[in-house]
C-alpha cells in the first residue's frame, strides 16, 4: 500500500494550476481555478465537494474529454495530450449504450481495442461474475435497475483495465444499502488490483471508508482546499471501520471543512 | 479529427420553424404524429394504436420478458382487447363503404362518386385482364429507386452537414430554403429536363424524400447523448467505431421515422410526376381515367396507391419493432 508521501518517482497523476472556464453565451464561466492535486501510484483518492464545484469537470479534463483553459495534467510525469491511454472514466450517469446488451456494453472497450472476439467473450463472462450480474448478460440497460446499471459501468471500466480509474459518483443515486454493498464489492476488487483511483463522491462516510486520502474542494469555481490522510489499515471491513474512533474523528473534520463551503453559496449550486 | 461531440453541439439551438413541418401540400401518412419530438424520437411503433392497448394492459411485452409466466386471464384479456380493436376497425371501414354505396346513385349521381362495388369490380378487371401490371411495375420501380436514392442522399447530406463543421453551417440555410420550395411545382420542370421516362420520376421522388430524411438525420445526430460520444472518445474509438457503436444506433429511430414519412412522400412524388407527364404508371392511369371522366378508374387507381402505402408502412413498422427492441 503506497501513500502520497515518501515516493521519489513522479506521482502517477499530477494536476498543476488547472483552470477551466466554460463559455456560456457571451460570458465565460469559471468552473475550476488553479486546481493542484497529486495522486501516487496505487493510491485511492476520494474527492468531495459541493455540487457544481467542478468535480466532474476535473475528471473530464484528466481523461482528455474537456480541454483545460490553463494548467497541466501529467501521468507518470508526462504531460497528457488528447485522451490518455491509461486513464478510464466512469461517468456520473452510466453512459451505457441503450441499444447494446450488458455483454456488449462491457465488451465495448475490448472491441475498440481490437481484442479477438473469443477472448472478449471470455473476459466479459468473468467480469459479469465479478460485478455480480450473472444471468443478465443478454439484458438491455433499460431492463436493469439503477444499481445494476452502475455495476455494468463498473465492469466496463474494469474491462478497459486502465492504470488510473476516475470514478464520478459511481454509486451516487443508489439507496444506502445497495451503495454500501457495491462499494464493499468495489473495495474488495480494488484491494486485489491496487490501481490508482480518483473517486468523486458526495458521501463523506463513503470517502473515508474507501480512500487513502480525501481531498475537499471549495464551492465553485473549485479548488482543492484541504486534504486528509486516512490512516485506517486495510483490508477494511466497512462495518467495523464505521464505528471506530479514528473514523469518527476524521468524519468530523472533513464535514467541518465541507460545511464552510456549503454555507455561502447555497443558491449557486447545481446546474 | 473533428470531434463528434463538438460537431453535434456546434449546431445546437439552430431550429428553423419551417423545418419542423412536413412539406406543404405533401404530408406523409399522419406526418405530425410521427415526427420525432425535440427530446428524442418517439418510437413510432410504440405510438401506434394497434399496440397501444396491448402495452397499456401489460407494461412490457418485449421479447426478453416473454418467457415470464403469462397466465390465462391475461391472455384472455389480450384476446378480447384485440377482437374489440380490430373488430371496431373493420366495422368503421365497412360502414364507410356502406354509406358510400348507399349515397351513390341515391343522394349523389353515381357518375360523380362511383361506388364501392364499381371500384371493386374495376380492380378485379384490372387484375384479371392484366392491365394493372404494367402500371404497377412502372410506379413501383420509380418508387423503389427513388426512395433508395433519396434516403441515401438524405443520410449523406445530414451527416455531411453535421460533421463538416463551419462548412456545413454555410450550406444549412440553403438546404432548409430548398425544403420549403413547393416541390410539386417542379414536376413540369423535371419533365422538361429529363423527359417523360424514369429519370424525371426518380428526380421528383428524390426531391420529395431527401429533405425529411436529411432533417431527421440532422436532428438525430444533434440529439445523441454527448456522454455516449465522450465515452467512446474516452476509449479512443476511431471515427468508424464511433459511427458503428454510437451514431448509427442512435440514429436508427430517426431514420425509421424518416423512412415512414418518405414512403408516403415518394408515392405522392411518383404519382404527381406521372400525372404531369408519362406514358405508364398508376398516376398515368388515374390521369387518363379522369380525362375520360371515368371516376371509377380514378378511385381504382387511388385504391391501389393507398394499398401500396399501407403495405410499406406496415413493413417499416415491423422493421422498427425489430430494430428498436431494446427500448
Ligand atoms: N458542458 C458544460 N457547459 C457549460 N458549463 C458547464 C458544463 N458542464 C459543467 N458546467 C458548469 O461547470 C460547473 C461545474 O460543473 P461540474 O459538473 O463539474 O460540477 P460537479 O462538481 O461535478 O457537480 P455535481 O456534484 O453536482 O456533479 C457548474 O457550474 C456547471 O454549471
Ligand atoms: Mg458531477
Amino acid at each position: 500500500m503506497s501513500t502520497a508521501t515518501g515516493t521519489t518517482a513522479p506521482p502517477k497523476l499530477s494536476v498543476r494550476d488547472l483552470r477551466l472556464s466554460y463559455r456560456s453565451g457571451r460570458r465565460r464561466n469559471l468552473a475550476l481555478r488553479d486546481v493542484n492535486l497529486d495522486v501516487a501510484d496505487g493510491e485511492f483518492l476520494a474527492l468531495v465537494g459541493p455540487s457544481g464545484c467542478g468535480k466532474s469537470t476535473l475528471l473530464k479534463i484528466v481523461s482528455g474529454l474537456v480541454a483545460a483553459t490553463a494548467g497541466t495534467v501529467a501521468i507518470d510525469g508526462q504531460p497528457t495530450r488528447g485522451t490518455p491511454e491509461r486513464v478510464g472514466l466512469l461517468f456520473q450517469n452510466d453512459a451505457l449504450l441503450p441499444w447494446r446488451t450488458v455483454e456488449d456494453n462491457i465488451r465495448f472497450p475490448l472491441a475498440i481495442g481490437g481484442t479477438p472476439l473469443p477472448e472478449q467473450r471470455e473476459r466479459v463472462k468473468r467480469l459479469i461474475s465479478a460485478v455480480g450480474l450473472d444471468g443478465f448478460g443478454a439484458y438491455y440497460p433499460r431492463q436493469l435497475s439503477g444499481g445494476m446499471r452502475k455495476r455494468v459501468a463498473l465492469a466496463r471500466i474494469l474491462a478497459a483495465d486502465p492504470d488510473v480509474f476516475l470514478m464520478d459518483e459511481p454509486f451516487g443515486p443508489l439507496d444506502a444499502q445497495t451503495r454500501a454493498r457495491i462499494s464493499a464489492d468495489f473495495l474488495a476488487l480494488w484491494e486485489q488490483v491496487g490501481k490508482t483511483v480518483v473517486f468523486v463522491t458526495h458521501d463523506v462516510d463513503e470517502a473515508i471508508l474507501l480512500a487513502d486520502r480525501v481531498a475537499v474542494m471549495t464551492a465553485g469555481p473549485g479548488r482543492v482546499k484541504e486534504e486528509f490522510q486516512v490512516d485506517i489499515p486495510r483490508p477494511r471491513s466497512i462495518d467495523d471501520v464505521r464505528f471506530s474512533a479514528p473514523f469518527r474523528e476524521l468524519r468530523h473534520r472533513i464535514s467541518q471543512s465541507l460545511r464552510t463551503e456549503f454555507e455561502p453559496t447555497d443558491a449557486g449550486d447545481g446546474r | 479529427m473533428p470531434s463528434f461531440t463538438r460537431a453535434a453541439r456546434g449546431l445546437s439551438g439552430r431550429r428553423e420553424a419551417t423545418s419542423r413541418a412536413p412539406s406543404p401540400g405533401a404530408p406523409g401518412p399522419d406526418a405530425a404524429g410521427r415526427t420525432p419530438s425535440a427530446t428524442g424520437p418517439t418510437a413510432a411503433g410504440h405510438g401506434r394504436d394497434d399496440r397501444a392497448g396491448v402495452s397499456a394492459d401489460r407494461a412490457d411485452t418485449s421479447a426478453d420478458r416473454a418467457d415470464l409466466p403469462y397466465d390465462e386471464a391475461d391472455r384472455r384479456a389480450d384476446r378480447r382487447h384485440r377482437v374489440i380493436l380490430y373488430g371496431g376497425r373493420v366495422l368503421v371501414g365497412l360502414l364507410t363503404l356502406a354509406l358510400w354505396q348507399l349515397a351513390s346513385g341515391r343522394w349523389v349521381r353515381a357518375f360523380f362518386i362511383s361506388s364501392p362495388t364499381a371500384v371493386g369490380g374495376r380492380l378485379v378487371d384490372l387484375v384479371t385482364t392484366g392491365e394493372l401490371w404494367p402500371h404497377l411495375t412502372v410506379t413501383m420501380e420509380e418508387f423503389a429507386v427513388g426512395i433508395a436514392a433519396g434516403t441515401a442522399l438524405g443520410v449523406a447530406l445530414g451527416l455531411a452537414i453535421v460533421y463538416s463543421g463551419i462548412v456545413g453551417q454555410w450550406f444549412h440555410p440553403y438546404v432548409m430554403a430548398l425544403y420549403s420550395l413547393p416541390r410539386v411545382a417542379l414536376a413540369p420542370l423535371f419533365i422538361v429536363w429529363f423527359g417523360i421516362g424514369l429519370a424525371s420520376k426518380i428526380t421528383m421522388i428524390i426531391t420529395m424524400v431527401v429533405f425529411v430524411v436529411f432533417y431527421n438525420v440532422h436532428e438525430g445526430v444533434r440529439s445523441i447523448d454527448p456522454d455516449l460520444l465522450d465515452m467512446a472518445r474516452g476509449h479512443r474509438a476511431t471515427r468508424r467505431q464511433t459511427l458503428r457503436w454510437v451514431v448509427f444506433p442512435a440514429l436508427t429511430p430517426w431514420l425509421l421515422t424518416g423512412l415512414r414519412l418518405a414512403v408516403g412522400l415518394a408515392l405522392i412524388g411518383a404519382v404527381i410526376a406521372e400525372i404531369v407527364g408519362s406514358s405508364a404508371g398508376l398516376g398515368y392511369y388515374i390521369k387518363t381515367s379522369s380525362n375520360l371522366l371515368d371516376i371509377t378508374g380514378v378511385f381504382a387507381g387511388l385504391a391501389v396507391i393507398t394499398t401500396i402505402a399501407m403495405i410499406f408502412d406496415f413493413l417499416v413498422g415491423r422493421l422498427e419493432r425489430r430494430l428498436l427492441r431494446y427500448r
